[in-house]
């Protein structure tokens, strides 16, 4: 039942991502509800939950992106990986100023790689392009900041559920 | 007393009839027009006065019924509000299919219409996955227009959907030329939605405002498809090749419907 919400809300955050906020951007930016749905997984839930769904859903978003096949997938994973080497095992440690930070820490890996990839394939490395790689870093640390409160109480609420039903 | 009242009453009956009786001969009608223009601003007077009086007591009585009535009008201009809404949509839709069937028949190019199923989820990529794919006829490579305008080109078919490749995007290069200009350069796309014109030989007198086709070579666009047009000039004169910065004609967030050139 819990996975069965995560994967609704993530199918409804992709499908969002793509389809609607592709239209209505803030000046020409687009905040990644995608990453910051990894990001709050990888914070809140179990670390292999988190790895299930990069795994699984970075696909989806190959095969709705023009990047190469698997970058999403494997992009996804490292920042998993990366969320993970900040959060104690029993997730004690994850307070609002961390899960900043980690969120920074991930967007910035995540749109740096890509505007790497990108610029060795098309051999410009354009201040525009560096600019532009920021402000997307920005502004999906901002809706973070604004979202990742409602995430958290989800997930608690879900952790709560799972509890009651193993009896612990 | 009884006699006066008698004779009061039958006089005044006598009265009536007779002004009755010369009335119906017309024989009153300049004195009443006469007597109409005299008081006729007065009676205006007062029927407006009294008339706002009587309307807030009529109003009073009548209160529940203007409310049904209200009710009713703005349940009326609701409907009509959003039927304006809606024709203001198809007006604009009718105007861009217009534009798209004008392209159709000025170019010559056979075309299959598609609608934009997704954008790239990342904002870095500029793709785009459209709803027709190798089923309606779609191959790799073929050019995608949009109400005449280039777009971008197929990259990936599958049997129900493709992929695009806008021309805004970072790995997307095409040969250019100026409309009043005998000169050609490479159209790039630039992370964050930008174009930029690059290898245009440093003599070329580049205005701002100078519109980009494609130019042909390579054969992989048609000629003469309208690219943009140039917004900002870099010049340095150590360099060989000047650059330009270009705006497109396509709002590419806004893009609905598309036309994927077949020929």
């Amino acid at each position: 039942m819990i996975i069965a919400i995560n994967i609704f809300i993530f199918i409804v955050t992709a499908y969002l991502q793509s389809s609607l906020l592709g239209r209505f951007d803030i000046l020409g930016l687009v905040p990644n509800m995608i990453l910051i749905l990894m990001v709050s997984i990888a914070l809140y839930r179990r670390t292999y939950e988190a790895y299930a769904f990069a795994f699984a859903f970075g696909l989806i978003i190959d095969s709705l992106s023009g990047g190469p096949f698997g970058i999403h997938t494997a992009i996804f994973m490292l920042t998993v990986f990366a969320a993970s080497l900040f959060v104690k095992e029993d997730h004690s440690n994850v307070t609002a100023p961390l899960s900043i930070t980690v969120m920074s820490v991930v967007s910035l890996i995540f749109y740096v790689t890509f505007w790497l990839t990108l610029s060795f394939q098309a051999k410009s490395f354009a201040l525009s392009g560096i600019i532009f790689t920021l402000e997307q870093v920005a502004i999906t640390v901002g809706f973070f900041v604004i979202t990742f409160p409602l995430l958290r109480k989800l997930f608690e609420w879900e952790e709560k559920k799972a509890d009651v039903r193993m009896g612990r | 007393m009884k006699k006066i009242s008698f004779l009061i009453f039958f006089s005044i009956l006598i009265i009536i009839f007779s002004l009755l009786f010369f009335k119906s001969k017309g024989s009153f009608s300049s004195v009443d027009s006469g007597i109409t223009k005299v008081f006729s601003p007065v009676g205006m007077v007062f029927a407006n006065s009294t008339g706002g009086v009587k309307d807030f007591f009529s109003n009073l009585g009548n209160i529940g019924n203007l409310q049904k009535e209200n009710k009713e009008l703005r349940s009326q201009i609701n409907s009509l509000e959003s039927e304006n809404a809606r024709m203001t949509v198809n007006e604009k839709e009718n105007e861009a299919l217009k534009r798209e069937l004008g392209f159709k028949n000025d170019s010559g190019f056979s075309t299959i219409p598609a609608e934009i199923s997704f954008f790239d989820p990342t904002n870095i990529r500029d793709t785009i996955v459209i709803n027709k794919g190798s089923n309606d006829g779609v191959r790799t490579n073929m050019v995608a227009t949009s109400e005449g305008f280039l777009i971008g080109k197929v990259t990936d078919v599958y049997t129900t959907t493709s992929k695009i490749l806008l021309i805004t995007d970072p790995l997307s290069t095409l040969p250019g030329m100026m409309t009043t200009i005998d000169a050609t350069g490479l159209v790039q796309g630039q992370i964050g939605n930008g174009l930029q014109m690059t290898q245009i030989p440093q003599e070329t007198d580049l205005k701002k405002g100078e519109v980009i086709v494609t130019s042909g070579l390579g054969g992989e666009y048609p000629k003469g498809l309208m690219i943009g047009k140039v917004e900002s000039i870099t010049k340095k004169n150590n360099s060989i090749f000047q650059s330009a910065s270009l705006r497109t004609f396509v709002n590419f967030k806004a893009l609905e419907r598309i036309q994927i050139i077949k020929n």
